[in-house]
């Protein structure tokens, strides 16, 4: 465990040193509330006063969205872009024949990561958005304690994520073109934008079998109260198991780019 | 007059050089334009599946909706296009010392850094956005033809505030020591300007139309073609605010390489 | 006398470097404020170069020759001093400045990564603003002299270190520049290619009169190509002149090697004009001599007079061991020493002594 420890003490330092951008995030996610604020305020404004949009009222899908970026905040991380970096400029070869497992590295190197960020990202930007919206508190403590369990598996899954994502975007030429896209795509499938009910019949049984939603809609909405008790406890389980799966699929893509890495000579 | 001339031969042949270049990979070119088609597809599907329900939005009717998301496409798709080195010009060029032989040459830097390398994929957004405002003014009852006749124009002025904003932004790195730069940040701030400026309220509006004139660049330029009375003097100053934060970004490059050369970093 | 190409006076270059405290606390402070502390990297440098010479530029790692380097080529401006090149000044004139110059860096490429060498070269043709017809011209040359032909339709990327350079040498000197900067031109390579590289500079200094300023740790490049050295060390100049200056100047010495015929003497100590000489073993013997003190004359007519001496060579220190010794004695130049001939370096001299 030490030598993740100090890695994970590294990434910490390192995002210390930028204050620029520390600054610059937190208003970020200022203003993307703030977006969406503004945009279901307006279609808000079409239904009778207290009625109800995909199942959410005003109130409650203000919170929805909220819980979801300041999550975001916390479970934000960029491996799959350090990971293309790193193979792109052939510095991978020193990754692998450092005495510890390469994902497990990276993984809990972006869990260091999220522990700063729920200290100095998710929690002063939920201070800032309890004070100037009016977002509820989590539905009962139970919901705020399993909400909390579901946001570090959010962490988990997205790292799980990141790291497939990276080992793919090793294979194109502008990694950048398409990790952006990438995060188009999940910001609309996890449910950050837009809770799921929005999506058409069809869809949603498809969104229901991704692991996507897993990263914002199951925090979301365990912190809401719309799922509790052994139902919420069933969701959490899912949610695991998508991590462990995921987990396991960045293990067998790391396998292969190893193996490549090795017989390219770095 | 003869340096304009000059440097937009140059632009060509950067742009023919490294498109030449970028197709010499037939595949991985296709199949950048197609994961930037997904993100481009995946934003869309969030308005069409919120929008499509209602008949307005802030007094904006689906097919503007459209409309105005379309075309803030094309901006911000052209801007894409030439922006890549931007995005990394704190790491690339600074921390690896990449940008000592731009220095070295008779060509501004910025035009350099500007052009040295492109997102040739995001030319598919143009595209995408184009058929999207197409699709749209098919079903306006009433769209001022003048105004779509200026739209590609006043594109280019968007794509101009885009740049701009973002050369000011990376402008900065001469100053704040940090690999990234706080251009991602603001690059979210980009979707503010896609949906109609009604739905905001008072303060909202005006930081799109001061700090970050984003509105300028994607929401503006539509309110002639789409007849919005009460925007239409906007409409008529974005060539200005274009010039306006061009000359701001290209001053504050100036500043910067000054900077540079004190201090080397 | 016509003036000098580049003139430099004084020229200082101090930067601020950030203090960064360790540790977390550090870095937590570190997003409300910062402290920073002042670096002198060059430290009044003097000199003046003429049209076509050819100049080695050399100093240990850190001692402020890129420093020197940057500031002459525009890039960075000085602190304070007087830099004038060519009748411009580099950093403020930078624009028209660039068109004057030719720079490789032995590190890093100047030509577009992925695409061929020639489009790279047609790149440059605009940049530079080159007419098709200097354009033809050049290139035609650069081929007979590094055969770069066969390499420009490929990638650079795809390149050897070796063709690589050929390729960048090529690429600074397109628009003709009457002033050629490079920077480590040979690191990396192998034998022949460092000959190659070598014998087109010499003959680019030869034909073009291109004036050349060379940094390198290669001292050979020093010695087969240039007539004279500046040697930088903690931002100061500590000498210019002539290699064979830096020779009596630093380590004014040479080494006397003998054989003996009579075995019998291979286990004594010997001794010649009170120095020790040094067994060498298998009868071989090695006495070394301070010029300041002796003649080398002196030394080898007592050897041969005193010993039955077989075989006898003289050898003088080579350059990377004179080098090595002024680094390491960080530029103390030994007392009684002969100073160079220039005045520039007498004036520095007086300030290096502290060191």
């Amino acid at each position: 465990m030490r030598p993740y420890l100090a890695f994970a003490r590294a990434s910490f330092l390192n995002l210390l040193a930028y204050r620029a951008r520390y600054f610059v995030g937190i208003l970020t996610y200022f203003f993307n509330v703030t977006v969406w604020y503004y945009i279901w305020k307006a279609l808000f404004s079409e239904v009778p006063p207290g009625g109800t949009l995909g199942g959410f009222t005003f109130p409650e899908m203000l919170t929805y969205v909220a819980t979801g970026w300041v999550l975001r905040s916390f479970y934000f991380n960029e491996i799959d872009r350090e990971i293309a970096v790193q193979v792109q400029e052939g510095r991978m070869a020193m990754a692998l024949i450092k005495p510890v497992d390469y994902q497990a590295m990276t993984i809990v190197q972006s869990l260091g990561e999220s522990v700063f960020r729920a200290g100095f990202f998710a929690a002063p930007i939920a201070l800032v958005l309890l004070a100037v919206y009016p977002v509820s508190l989590p539905a009962s403590p139970s919901a705020a304690l399993l909400c909390g369990v579901s946001g570090i598996l959010s962490a988990l899954l997205v790292a799980a994520i990141n790291f497939c994502v990276g080992l793919i975007a090793i294979r194109t030429y502008s990694i950048l073109g398409f990790l952006r896209a990438k995060y188009m795509v999940l910001e609309l499938l996890s449910g950050l934008l837009i809770p799921p009910a929005f999506f058409p019949e069809k869809v949603r049984p498809v969104l229901d079998w991704l692991p996507f939603l897993h990263m914002n809609f199951t925090p979301g909405r365990i912190y809401l109260g719309l799922v509790s008790g052994r139902a919420a406890l069933e969701v959490l389980a899912l949610q695991a198991f998508w991590v462990v799966a995921l987990l396991f699929l960045g293990q067998v893509l790391w396998r292969r780019t190893a193996r490549h890495i090795e017989s390219m000579g770095g | 007059m003869k340096e304009v001339r000059r440097h937009a031969r140059l632009l060509g042949l950067y742009f023919s050089q490294y498109a030449k270049a970028r197709l010499e990979h037939r595949v991985d070119f296709f199949t950048s334009v197609f994961a930037s088609f997904a993100g481009t597809a995946a934003s869309f599907s969030v308005v069409l599946l919120l929008f499509s329900r209602f008949p307005h939005l802030g007094g904006w009717t689906f097919p503007e909706i459209v409309f105005l998301y379309g075309f803030s496409l094309v901006p911000f798709g052209l801007f894409n296009v030439v922006s890549p080195n931007l995005y990394e010009f704190s790491g690339r060029y600074l921390t690896e010392g990449r940008f000592d032989r731009i220095l070295l040459r008779p060509v501004s830097p910025l035009f350099q850094i500007l052009f040295e390398s492109f997102r040739l994929e995001s030319l598919q957004e143009v595209v995408t956005g184009t058929l999207a405002v197409v699709w749209a003014v098919r079903r306006l009852p009433d769209v001022s033809m003048a105004g779509l006749w200026l739209l590609p124009l006043w594109a280019v002025f968007g794509a101009v505030i885009y740049v701009s904003i973002f050369a000011i932004l990376t402008a900065l790195g001469f100053w704040i020591e940090d690999r990234i730069g706080i251009a991602p940040p603001v690059f979210n701030l980009m979707s503010f300007g896609r949906y109609p400026l009604t739905i905001y309220d008072l303060k909202v509006r005006v930081l799109l139309s001061s700090v970050i004139p984003f509105a300028f660049a994607s929401f503006y330029p539509t309110v002639l073609a789409l007849r919005k009375a009460e925007f239409i003097p906007f409409f008529a100053v974005v060539p200005f605010v274009s010039a306006a934060s061009l000359l701001l970004a290209v001053f504050l490059w100036r500043v910067g390489v000054q900077k540079y050369g004190s201090t080397g970093s | 006398m016509t003036s000098p190409l580049v003139f430099v006076k004084d020229l200082v270059k101090t930067f601020e470097v950030q203090k960064k405290a360790p540790g977390l606390m550090g870095a937590v402070k570190g997003l409300f404020s910062s402290e920073t502390v002042t670096l002198t990297a060059v430290d009044g440098v003097s000199f003046s170069l003429a049209r076509g010479e050819m100049v080695g530029y050399i100093g240990p790692n850190g001692a402020g020759k890129s420093t020197t380097i940057k500031m002459l080529t525009g890039i960075l401006t000085p602190t304070s001093g007087t830099l004038e090149v060519d009748g411009m000044v580099p950093f403020r004139d930078r624009r028209t400045y660039t068109r004057r110059i030719g720079v490789v860096f032995g590190q890093r490429t100047q030509l577009w990564w992925d695409i061929a060498v020639v489009e790279s070269f047609r790149l440059l043709k605009e940049i530079y603003e080159i007419s098709d017809h200097d354009y033809g011209l050049r290139m035609k040359e650069f081929d007979e002299l590094l055969e770069i032909g066969r390499y420009l339709d490929q990638p650079v990327r795809k390149l050897s270190l070796g063709e690589r350079m050929r390729c960048d040498l090529a690429a600074s000197l397109l628009h003709a520049p009457p002033l050629l900067f490079l920077d480590e031109p040979t690191i990396g390579l192998d034998v022949v290619a460092k000959a190659n590289v070598r014998a087109f500079l010499a003959e680019v200094n030869r034909t073009l009169e291109t004036t050349v300023i060379l940094t390198t740790h290669d001292l050979d490049d020093i010695e087969e190509l240039c007539q004279r050295v500046l040697l930088i060390d903690h931002g100061k100049l500590l000498y210019d002149g002539p290699i064979s200056g830096l020779r009596d100047r630093y380590l004014p010495e040479v080494r006397i090697r003998f054989d003996l015929k009579d075995s019998a003497l291979s286990g004594k100590r010997l001794e010649i004009s009170g120095i020790e000489a040094e067994n060498l073993g298998q009868n071989r013997f090695q006495v070394v001599v301070d010029l300041r003190k002796m003649a080398s004359a002196d030394v080898i007519r007592e050897v041969v007079n005193r010993y039955p001496v077989v075989d006898l060579s003289v050898f003088e220190p080579d350059i990377e061991e004179v080098v090595g010794r002024i680094y390491k004695d960080h530029g103390r130049a030994l007392p009684g020493a002969p100073v160079s001939e220039r005045p520039a370096t007498q004036v520095r001299a007086s300030s290096i002594r502290r060191g």
